[in-house]
């Protein structure tokens, strides 16, 4: 069976959907991240009062939720595309189905609603207010109005929208398991498509055993520390700060707590106390962003 | 237009979440209502209609503005304001001037003080547009929310971004702004059915108009259409739908068009899941509602949706595919949760933290299981109910570490029972766990079996006392340990046992948290945690009995009867049966009377350091009839209380004492009580101390409020 979209002509549509509306669109950050808020054009950019628009495809991963390949809906890694528009416009949930309708999907004979679902980033220090997008029953987004990023209220209120792509792609096709949705049409393959699992299902085996068993977990507590100590020090550089290597490092030590806590390195309350060394290293990056002001800001970039 | 007509004001609003909009449409309309009322502006009914796009309020019969009324301004004497020649002075202009009128304008009017200058000016009759342009903005944004949202460049906040308005007094646009939204009568429909943007022409065509785009914005009729199509689409696959009252309110208000559809699912899982976590499952994830044959749970489930129809079937698809995905969730926990017993799971509560102040639920466990058994105990509980009763205590938190409660808390208790039924523990055993959080509140269903309702008794005592000892008493709307539900709960509980006195029952659960394996060592607070706990306890009692209806004077006068001292919440509200039965008689409400002016003629004595002396009751040398009266009559009551319980009852006890009115009568109308003879004055002191002690016996008689002495009254 043909498939109706597939999830590169999906990722395809978004963009040149959001790139018409005048969204940067940009590439998924080179780092190991949990989600795509966790980008630098997001994290930084939802800060101060500078006007943002930046569309991209980030690639999560999220240790626990690994499956080795054996659920038909859960994975280590899946693929977010990730909007986020500063200041949110007064007609951004009509942008939002219009875009839904740019990858086929007829609003018309769905039930689409918007279910209150307040977001929270305990590590990111951040914290919104939204909803969850379910299409017939089925969380497809969230949708965030930002209110609070790195510990600071913001006052010019960025909003992001955040495309669960398999799912989507699973519901467009009418295919009830992530590994068989269509990545590419291909003639020259078997199906006349390349499904997922082709390019993922190793990875998806082998990540979960990483993370659930063989990763050491000593190592990764070391590489923890060295991580926070880095970004510590180069916020508090003389010359400093050096903001991006800095939060990339807080974005490694998050990575690395993800790690830990699949494999269950934690007791409850060393689990939060590692959480809040992790704010306080995004809490910290936001305020000498800030302090930077908007006009370093303008020239910034990661 | 001068013609009273519908006042409409409708907010147009991103999705605000159901259980927010209920009360945020009531907030609404108390403060249009307010704003009326405070101009004087006359009108009808007035409504708060919602749908998760819009806030509404529609007032009939609206007057178009506040009411026209004359008044009176005085000036200056009249002597003052004009000269001689009757030509205004400066005095005059000035008062003129002062109201923006020439001086001509005013007149001569006769006050008791003498001739004066006035004006007579015109006051309100200010259009209600005006009066609500500028007094809705104010409380309008300060009406409050659970969770509040800034958008935008962030000048305003809200519970969600605001995007239209439409106010309108009969046809008339009304120059209203909120969130800086000016008003129009531009309002949108439902945003696949008809979304508009469509023209208002009157506050009377809206209701239809929206009707029209798909959006049915009565939340009652809503719900009303919704049960009949949810009813419609169970019918056709042969069932009906599970009542839950609770669900079909929150799902009502989730959708602006009540569309309903059944899907199914395998028939393993109405097969393999007990009904209770199949429920819950649908419910939990999907808001979905049970349908169900004759014989049961049907493999089919029913949801709202906000579309009327689905003629390519993927709504329902797509519901069928996620309640599947759940349902198998569910079924996996409940496997995996019986492949051990209940039991094995208790050394894990070990590290399951109960508070950060009072130790782990393991602790707690132990902790419930000794007062349990102090209690039953002390009730006389049979060998194989205490042994249920510790057993069922010891398993009663185990759940709290099963997949199924992980996946569902709302099945803790009833997750537990289950379990315990499969694992083959006594029926009495899974049933005490199954129930462990009832009752929900101050109504809700009691447990079925007195080891049940021990259980729970035991479990709130323990928590209420380590609750209060560690300071999380709860004041106004602040109840982070939802004390006050526990206590609810307690009361209720130990209402079912007769012989239960709580007082003791308290100290001993400050006494569990003593340290050691038990947990935190909290005996040093005792002394001032049960007396506040008996207090907080007998206002939980209050507000029980106020929803059985009785009056708060009734609470009070038998609620002074009882403390840390004797807390037996079963014979309180006998008690309280007995005094409403009595209430209506005259010889009561005279006799509660005469009690009162016994209670201030005791106090009134014992100020001037009177010696008051029962045992000095009739001992003058000469005592006079009406004296001898009310000792005899005193002393009969007396006979009668010693014979306890084995006596008459509250109600016969009560009517026994008010039999005593035209006795008391005499004796206040007849006797001086502070005679000069200190003897006699003795005697009579003692005589109206006794009767003091039988009068108030059943019930502080002097609470109870008599008509024309309110001021005395001291509601709790």
């Amino acid at each position: 069976m043909k498939p109706k979209m597939t999830l590169q002509e999906m990722i395809a549509a978004l963009s040149a959907f959001w790139s018409e509306r005048g969204c940067v669109v940009h590439q998924p950050y080179d780092m190991e991240v949990g989600a795509g808020t966790m980008h630098p054009e997001t994290f930084f950019r939802s800060l101060g009062d500078v006007p943002w628009r930046v569309a991209y495809c980030q690639p999560s991963r999220r240790p626990a939720d690994g499956r080795y390949g054996e659920n038909p809906m859960r994975v280590y890694k899946h693929f977010q595309y990730q909007v986020v528009l500063k200041p949110s416009p007064a007609d951004v949930q009509d942008l939002y189905l219009a875009s839904l309708e740019a990858m086929g999907i007829d609003p018309r004979v769905h039930d689409i609603r918007f279910e209150e679902d307040n977001w929270e980033s305990p590590t990111l220090g951040a914290s919104g207010v939204g909803w969850q997008v379910t299409m017939d029953g089925m969380e497809i987004s969230q949708f965030t109005y930002f209110q609070v990023m790195g510990g600071v209220d913001l006052r010019v209120i960025p909003v992001e929208l955040t495309y669960g792509l398999e799912r989507i792609c699973m519901f467009i096709n009418d295919i009830r398991n992530i590994f068989d949705i269509p990545w590419a049409r291909a003639d020259w393959h078997e199906g006349g498509i390349v499904p997922y699992g082709a390019l993922r299902l190793r990875a998806e085996r082998e990540q979960s055993a990483w993370c659930f068993r063989l990763a050491d977990v000593d190592e990764h507590r070391r590489q923890f520390e060295v991580a926070e100590r880095e970004a510590r020090r180069l916020l508090e550089a003389e010359d400093g700060p050096y903001l991006v290597p800095a939060y990339e490092r807080a974005l490694e030590a998050s990575h690395l707590f993800n790690v830990l806590d699949a494999r269950g390195a934690f007791s409850v309350t060393e689990r939060q106390e590692l959480i809040g060394r992790i704010r306080r290293l995004s809490v910290a990056c936001a305020k000498a962003w800030l302090a930077a002001g908007d006009a370093a800001a303008e020239e910034a970039g990661s | 237009m001068n013609e009273r007509a519908t006042l409409l004001l409708e907010l147009g609003t991103e999705e605000i979440p159901a259980r927010m909009l209920p009360g945020a449409a009531a907030d609404l309309a108390r403060i249009v209502a307010e704003v009326l009322d405070r101009s004087g502006i006359a009108h009808g009914e007035v409504e708060a209609l919602w749908t998760p796009r819009r806030l509404a309020v529609r007032v009939r019969e609206t007057a178009p503005a506040s009411p026209v009324r004359e008044e009176t301004l005085t000036g200056p004497p009249a002597r003052a304001a004009w000269d001689a020649d009757g030509r205004p002075t400066r005095a005059a202009e000035g008062f003129a001037r002062k109201h923006g009128v020439e001086a001509a304008a005013l007149e001569r009017v006769e006050t008791p003080r003498g001739e004066y200058a006035a004006l007579r000016v015109r006051r309100g009759g200010e259009p209600v547009g005006e009066i609500l342009g500028r007094e809705l903005p104010g409380p309008v944004a300060r009406m409050s929310f659970p969770k509040t949202m800034r958008w935008g460049d962030g000048q305003f906040r809200f519970v969600r971004p605001v995007h239209w308005i439409v106010a309108l007094h009969g046809e008339e646009v009304l120059p209203v702004e909120l969130f800086g939204v000016r008003a129009g009568r531009r309002t949108r429909g439902h945003r696949t059915l008809g979304p508009g943007p469509h023209e208002v022409s009157s506050a009377d065509s809206w209701e239809d108009l929206l009707r029209a785009a798909g959006v049915v914005v009565d939340p009652a009729r809503r719900r009303e259409r919704l049960v009949a199509a949810l009813g419609e689409a169970a019918a056709g696959a042969g069932g009906r739908i599970v009542d839950d009252p609770e669900l079909l309110e929150e799902v009502a208000d989730m959708v602006e068009y009540p569309g309903a559809l059944v899907g199914s699912f395998d028939e393993r899982f109405p097969r393999e899941l007990p009904p209770e976590v199949l429920r819950t499952c649908l419910r939990h994830h999907q808001k979905a509602f049970l349908v169900a044959g004759e014989d049961g749970p049907l493999p089919a489930f029913g949801v709202a949706v906000n579309v009327p129809g689905d003629p390519e079937g993927h709504v329902r698809r797509g519901h069928e595919w996620v309640v599947s995905g759940r349902l198998e969730d569910a079924l996996f926990f409940w496997r995996e949760d019986r492949r051990r017993p209940l039991a094995d799971r208790f050394e894990e509560l070990g590290g399951v933290v109960f508070h950060r102040d009072l130790g782990t639920y393991a602790e707690k466990a132990r902790r419930v299981a000794r007062l349990a058994d102090l209690v039953g105990g002390g009730l006389g509980l049979a060998a194989e109910e205490r042994d249920a009763l510790d057993r069922a205590a010891r398993l009663c938190r185990c759940d709290l570490v099963t997949g199924l409660v992980g996946e569902f808390p709302e099945l803790q208790g009833v997750a537990g029972g289950l379990l315990a039924r499969a694992d083959g523990e006594p029926e009495a055993v899974a049933t005490a766990i199954y129930h462990l959080y009832e009752p929900a509140g101050a109504e809700g269903e009691l447990p079925p079996t007195r080891v049940a309702r021990l259980l729970g008794l035991a479990d709130r005592l323990d928590t209420l006392a380590g609750g209060f000892a560690v300071g999380l008493v709860p004041s106004g709307s602040r109840d982070p340990f939802a004390l006050r539900r526990a206590g609810l709960a307690l009361v209720r509980l130990a209402e079912s046992e007769p012989d239960l006195d709580l007082g003791p029952a308290l100290r001993e659960a400050i006494a569990g948290y003593a340290g050691g394996e038990l947990g935190p060592d909290l005996r040093d607070r005792a002394g001032e945690t049960v007396p506040r706990l008996a207090e907080f306890l007998l206002d939980r009692f209050g507000s029980i009995a106020e929803r059985r209806g009785a009056r708060y004077d009734e609470i009070a006068a038998v609620t002074a009867l009882a403390g840390a001292r004797s807390l037996r919440f079963h014979d309180l509200f006998r008690r309280l049966e007995a005094l409403a039965e009595i209430r209506g008689s005259e010889d009561f409400l005279a006799l509660a009377a005469a009690a009162k002016r016994v209670r201030n003629i005791l106090a009134q004595a014992r100020e001037r350091g009177e010696t008051i002396d029962p045992a000095l009751a009739g001992t003058a040398p000469e005592t006079p009839a009406p004296e001898r009266e009310l000792l005899a009559a005193v002393e009969e009551l007396e006979r009668v209380a010693r014979a306890g319980d084995a006596g008459p009852g509250y109600a016969e006890r009560l009517r026994a004492i008010a039999r005593l009115r035209p006795v008391v009568d005499r004796f206040f109308d007849e006797i001086l009580v502070f005679d000069p003879d200190e003897t006699a004055r003795r005697a009579r002191l003692g005589l109206l101390a006794r009767f003091a002690a039988r009068a108030h016996e059943v019930a502080d008689l002097a609470e109870i409020v008599v008509e024309g002495d309110r001021e005395e009254a001291s509601p709790r």
